[in-house]
């Protein structure tokens, strides 16, 4: 404090009247507040939450126009009114010192400089149509991410250059998962959480990952008395809080459960015997293999007890069509084991067997809203590209099976291969998020050009960015339209919120338009943002005026019916071959994969001392992309949220007690890390909380806290949907 | 005793700290003081094992300890029941943040003031619900006026499983099993005993006992004259 | 007036008595400053800015002072500074006697005290109050600043080691100041913590073994000094 003048009248003041301090002036809460407050002017306006991929409405409330703080938007279906934690840190991230605010080019010394945007188009697109002229547009790629935005503009500009290299982050998230359900159900259905009796989480967390729609619909499910089991190796918030029952499964084996499920509901004629016949194929097949997966044998494979597989067979059983699988996102699905594809098979299997496609309480292939495009006729589609993805997604003899977002972390292999020349990074941090940070790195290094588009700096821009181009924060610009999907369909979009903080920062839709005409390739790109939303909303007779002033809009997409997909004649249509629920899966069989979920044990077992790394969310980390976040950030230092977990009993056998520093090493990799004991992990398993061992010098809030599990990580890949299997990893621990 | 209450259930905490952020962007707090705590705690041996997540925050005692102890009257409980701290007359010594049997204050460097949950008086005076309780993400959240029996606060509090903190205005609903992890009473704790009843009356009136011995020597000395210095 | 006239005893060197008087300003700038908040009617009037500032001038002045007296005393006086600490650690029946008589002596009654040292029993025990008082001050005080790395019950403890000590040093220094400056029978200490020296019959009278010790070596003769000082007194 300085003594200044004013300091100094105001003492004199408070000196004169020093009967003030007696008794307060403030007596009720009305004076009190009004007294603390600030005079100011608060607005509201509407957008969508960037801070993950769930996307949910928000509404943003400014004060004399400046961001204060953010609510969930209660017309969501999606987020049902509430924001998580991250979502109410990120937008905060608008205001914040170290986001980046001007192009930046890597110099001969390795060190950035600032460059006006007009040279970085010129230089970006002069380099990048000589990569395409010099090795042709194959050999140029696009990575994000995966946000609408992105998915529009980063698919458009690849069309536009002629590769077909366009990639998001899915390889080491969810493929699994999508490429299972995908050739079961014909795509990811959503669970009728409200209505139902029975769920069973097979690894996902809503209470960590964050599925704010699943924990408003489970609210009102309990309150009916409905059932919730988590399967996880580890006591997660969802197994602790939200469940009524914990599976303590040992990591890696849940497809060994999920067939002694299917082996419980069709022994004990617990099935719903007139879906099967009407609504799937392989049934016969499928009864005839699980005939050998007693719960007692998955007992010796699981560590979870005979008798309790058995009971909660039977409880799905008995409270079908209303009990469902939960079709989960990462973890024992996603892309972390050998068996994760067919495990995510196994899941929509048995929920086939428990019949509960679009039953009340089941699992819901809701409604989403049909957008309209551009016109053709006045702003030209770029052809598709005549070229094979260099990662060989949907490629036969590669991995056909999976998804057309590509396989990313093939990508810096195939860069060292010299398959690749060029690449857009978009708002994604292979760097660091994909497993094996020396291939990941050294294999991107050979690349003649690499463009990175963030917000942010990111180890992926420190590490091997030729140029940096600053995106404007979320809150500072509009997004794309976008389709919610649930039992009444809803259409909203990322609107602007404040103007920008930073002039230099701009919007993905335009850096992709105006490096796109510095390539010569207006003629793809003439068109705005503002453009591109009116003509998709155009059918549903809407404005992007209507989606801004009221955030979220009910979209007329027909009458939600709980009723099997059937096509106009009255047959099944699943988007399955078979229009079906496809028990067993002829594609599987005809690209040489094993048409049903048979037991497989994942490619590694702990023994001994050795232990599998797991990874997984905290509800207040979105992956590396919240680790300079100060107020997440300081969540983790409050609560040393960055120690990895190790069961009681295995660190009483190590030596280790809680709150220890020990040494975890795997795969020729050693870090540090503070150790939390406890009883919530299964004995075999080192859980280490995802997100952390930033190493980006720049992103110093986060730099050097905790480990990351893709440091332990070999590069890999399954060979079904060709994900990057994140928790095939033994370590070992001892004090360090 | 207190108008409003909060009621937070711990059955439905998942501990995601959404109502911690949400306090400190509502509150303009920086980002590493929050006025939001969180203990967890876990019992059994695995896979028997069971976690509660216990938030804590400024409790709004009846009498509180706070006030006790701020030597300028900054703290102060109002006529609602909510404690408050007057930002004008707090000199941050702190003595409040000793004083707090709840651990609810932290000192913000950023003014060089003490800061606590305020049940978000701003908003409770525009009929709004605190931020943490419009924030949390599972309902786990209750608050609400208890002078009136048909609020739906006080149906909750009037629930079998809720248990109240004594002598504050919060309130708690445990799982079975966890009773025993509510946070305990408010007992004043001896610091504010023995500073305001023992130390500070003491040293009052040792310093007055000195300065009354060396009265009665001043005036003894020169009735009695004569001493040897004196010439 | 005295007709020994202006022979004195030197009893205090300039470091020791920079040292006393940046102690004595020390202490009672950090104990107005910081019994504000101990006195409430007193707190009142300087206000919350008032208190602020206080609370501001106290931290400076209680971090600062400690290293200052130190350094004198360690490095520009260091054996004076032993001889001081050696003497009021060593106790005998005399001390103790010349303790039970003094209330009288306090009060104006009259006592043959026993003979004392360079610093009597007294003076020793406001010596040790001092010392044991400001480290103890010192300690809780740096405690108090760096509060966030202790536990609350911790430092409820501290806060009331800190308030007791500053009470209990408050007491005693009002006795100490009225002995120095108010007292017949000892104002004339005040002179060897002002000029030095204190007046041979001061010293003869009431450190006889002290005064046998130096009488040769200490002292001096500063004729004006004593005249004013005398006069003042009248």
């Amino acid at each position: 404090m300085k003594l200044n003048r004013r300091t100094f009248l105001k003492l004199s003041a408070a000196t004169a009247s020093m009967a003030a301090l007696g008794a307060s002036k403030y007596r009720s809460v009305d004076n009190w507040a009004s007294a603390n407050e600030r005079p100011s002017n608060i607005t509201t306006a509407y957008s969508v939450c960037n801070s993950c991929g769930n996307r949910c409405g928000i509404m943003a409330y400014l004060r004399n126009g400046r961001l204060w703080r953010i609510t969930g938007n209660p017309d969501d279906n999606k987020s049902g009114g509430k924001i998580c934690t991250r979502g109410h840190g990120y937008a905060q991230m608008v205001y914040d010192k170290y986001r980046l605010s001007q192009p930046l080019k890597r110099t001969s010394d390795g060190s950035f400089v600032e460059i006006p945007w007009e040279q970085a188009y010129q230089e970006i697109g002069d380099k990048l149509m000589g990569v395409v002229r010099k090795y042709g547009p194959q050999s140029v790629f696009w990575s994000e991410y995966s946000k609408p935005i992105s998915n529009f503009y980063g698919a458009r500009l690849m069309a536009a250059l002629g590769s077909p290299n366009w990639t998001t982050h899915s390889s080491t998230c969810f493929v699994g998962r999508n490429v299972g359900f995908d050739y079961t159900l014909g795509g990811l259905p959503s669970g009728d959480y409200e209505n139902t009796k029975y769920v069973v989480f097979v690894g996902r967390s809503p209470a960590d990952g964050m599925g704010l729609n699943i924990l408003k619909g489970l609210g009102v499910a309990k309150k009916k008395g409905a059932k919730v089991v988590s399967v996880d190796p580890r006591l997660s918030y969802s197994a602790g809080v939200l469940a009524d029952e914990w599976v303590a499964v040992k990591p890696g084996t849940d497809l060994a459960l999920l067939l002694a499920w299917m082996n419980v509901l069709i022994a004990e004629n617990l099935y719903d015997k007139g879906f099967v016949e009407n609504y799937t194929v392989g049934f016969a097949e499928l009864k005839e293999m699980v005939k050998q997966y007693t719960p007692e044998w998955a007992e010796t494979i699981t560590g979870v007890k005979a008798e309790q597989i058995r009971r909660i067979g039977r409880e799905l059983g008995a409270n079908r069509p209303a009990a469902f699988l939960e079709p989960g996102w990462h973890a024992a699905y996603g892309s972390n084991y050998a068996n994760s594809t067919q495990t995510a098979r196994a899941t929509a299997i048995v929920n086939g067997l428990l019949g509960n496609i679009n039953k009340p309480g089941g699992l819901c292939f809701y409604n989403r809203v049909s957008f309209g495009g551009l016109n053709p006729e006045l702003y030209p589609t770029p052809p598709a590209s005549p070229y094979e993805r260099v990662d060989g997604a949907g490629v036969k003899g590669k991995y056909p099976l999976t998804l057309s977002t590509g396989l990313h972390h093939l990508l810096p292999g195939l860069a060292k291969e010299g398959k690749l020349k060029a690449g857009i990074f978009y708002s994604v941090n292979p760097g660091r998020t994909v497993p094996d940070r020396n291939y990941v790195i050294e294999g991107y290094k050979n690349l003649e050009l690499t463009i990175v588009i963030d917000w942010q700096m990111s180890e992926t821009a420190e590490q091997f960015a030729d140029y940096v181009l600053p995106e404007s924060h979320p809150m500072e610009r509009d997004g794309i339209v976008e389709a919610i999907a649930s039992s009444r369909p809803q259409v909203t979009m990322q609107a602007k919120v404040i103007d920008p903080v930073h002039s230099g920062g701009r919007g993905l839709d335009r850096i992709v338009s105006e490096l796109a005409t510095a390539m010569g390739l207006e003629r793809f790109f003439n068109f705005t943002l503002e453009d591109l939303n009116k003509a998709m909303l155009f059918p549903l007779g809407l404005f992007p005026v209507h989606l801004k002033s009221r955030g979220i809009v009910d979209g007329d997409a027909g009458q939600w019916h709980y009723e099997f997909p059937v096509d106009g004649s009255g047959k099944p249509s699943l988007r399955t071959k078979s229009g079906k629920v496809e028990f067993f899966s002829s594609s599987f069989a005809e690209h040489g994969h094993n048409p049903l979920p048979a037991w497989q044990a994942p490619k590694v077992m702990p023994s001994g001392d050795k232990l599998r790394m797991i990874h997984g969310h905290q509800a207040y980390h979105t992956h590396a992309q919240t680790m300079n976040n100060p107020y997440l950030m300081s969540i983790t230092k409050d609560y040393e949220g960055d120690s990895i977990w190790l069961n009681t009993e295995t660190a009483k056998r190590l030596g280790i007690s809680d709150g220890d520093t020990v040494q975890v090493s795997g795969n020729g990799w050693e870090a540090k890390s503070k150790v939390k004991v406890t009883q919530r992990i299964h004995p075999e398993a080192l859980f280490v909380p995802g997100g952390y061992g930033g190493f980006a010098k720049s992103l110093v809030r986060g730099y050097g806290i905790g480990v990351n599990i893709n440091d332990f990580l070999k590069h890999d890949t399954e060979p079904i949907s060709g994900h990057a299997m994140m928790e095939e990893v033994l370590v070992s621990v001892k004090r360090a | 005793m207190s108008k409003y209450a909060m009621l937070i259930d711990v059955n439905e905490c998942i501990g995601c700290y959404a109502c911690r952020v949400a306090c400190q962007t509502t509150n303009d707090l920086p980002s590493d003081i929050s006025r939001i705590k969180f203990m967890e705690k876990e019992k059994g041996t695995f896979p028997e094992t069971e976690i509660v997540v216990l938030p804590t925050q400024c409790m709004h005692c009846d009498e509180p300890a706070c006030v006790d102890v701020c030597p300028t009257g900054a703290s102060f409980k109002n006529e609602d029941g909510l404690v408050l701290i007057d930002y004008d007359k707090c000199i941050g010594c702190k003595y409040c943040i000793t004083a707090c049997p709840y651990d609810a204050r932290t000192f913000n460097t950023s003014t060089g003031k003490v800061d606590k949950c305020n049940f978000c008086a701003p908003r409770v005076q525009r009929g709004m619900q605190p931020a943490c309780v419009e924030a949390c993400v599972n309902d786990a959240r209750f608050f609400g006026e208890v002078d009136d029996s048909n609020s739906p606060i006080s149906k909750l509090i009037a629930e079998a499983d809720t248990a109240k903190v004594g002598g504050t205005s919060f309130y708690y609903k445990l799982p079975e099993g966890w009773d025993e992890s509510l946070p305990e009473d408010a007992i004043k704790p001896a610091y504010v005993k023995n500073l305001t009843e023992r130390v500070h009356p003491a040293g009052k009136a040792l310093l007055g006992l000195s300065a009354g011995a060396v009265a009665a020597s001043y005036v003894m000395t020169r009735v009695n004259g004569g001493h040897e210095d004196e010439e | 007036m005295s007709k020994k006239g202006n022979v004195r005893i030197k009893r205090f060197n300039l470091a020791e008595r920079v040292a006393h008087w940046s102690q004595a300003f020390a202490f009672v700038v950090l104990f107005l400053t910081g019994s504000a908040l101990i006195f409430r009617g007193y707190g009142a009037l300087l206000g919350a800015e008032g208190l602020r500032i206080a609370g501001m001038i106290h931290r400076i002045i209680g971090v600062s002072f400690p290293i200052i007296i130190l350094a004198i005393l360690l490095l520009l006086t260091p054996k004076t500074t032993k001889e001081w600490l050696r003497s009021v650690f060593s106790w005998n029946m005399s001390d103790i006697k010349f303790l039970a008589l003094f209330p009288k002596e306090f009060f104006g009654l009259k006592v043959k005290l026993p003979a004392q040292g360079k610093f009597n029993a007294g003076e020793k025990i406001n010596s040790l109050i001092t010392i044991f008082g400001s480290m103890l001050m010192v300690i809780t005080g740096w405690m108090l600043i760096l509060q966030d790395r202790f536990s609350p019950s911790v430092i409820a403890w501290v806060h009331l080691l800190h308030a007791s000590g500053a009470l209990l040093m408050g007491a005693v220094i009002i006795a100490h100041a009225y002995l120095a400056l108010g007292h017949p029978g000892s104002r004339e200490a005040i002179n060897g913590m002002i000029s030095g020296t204190v007046s041979e019959k001061f010293a003869k009278e009431h450190h006889e073994l002290w005064y046998n010790e130096v009488k040769d070596t200490n002292r001096v003769v500063v004729g004006e000094e004593v005249q004013d000082l005398k006069e003042r007194e009248a």
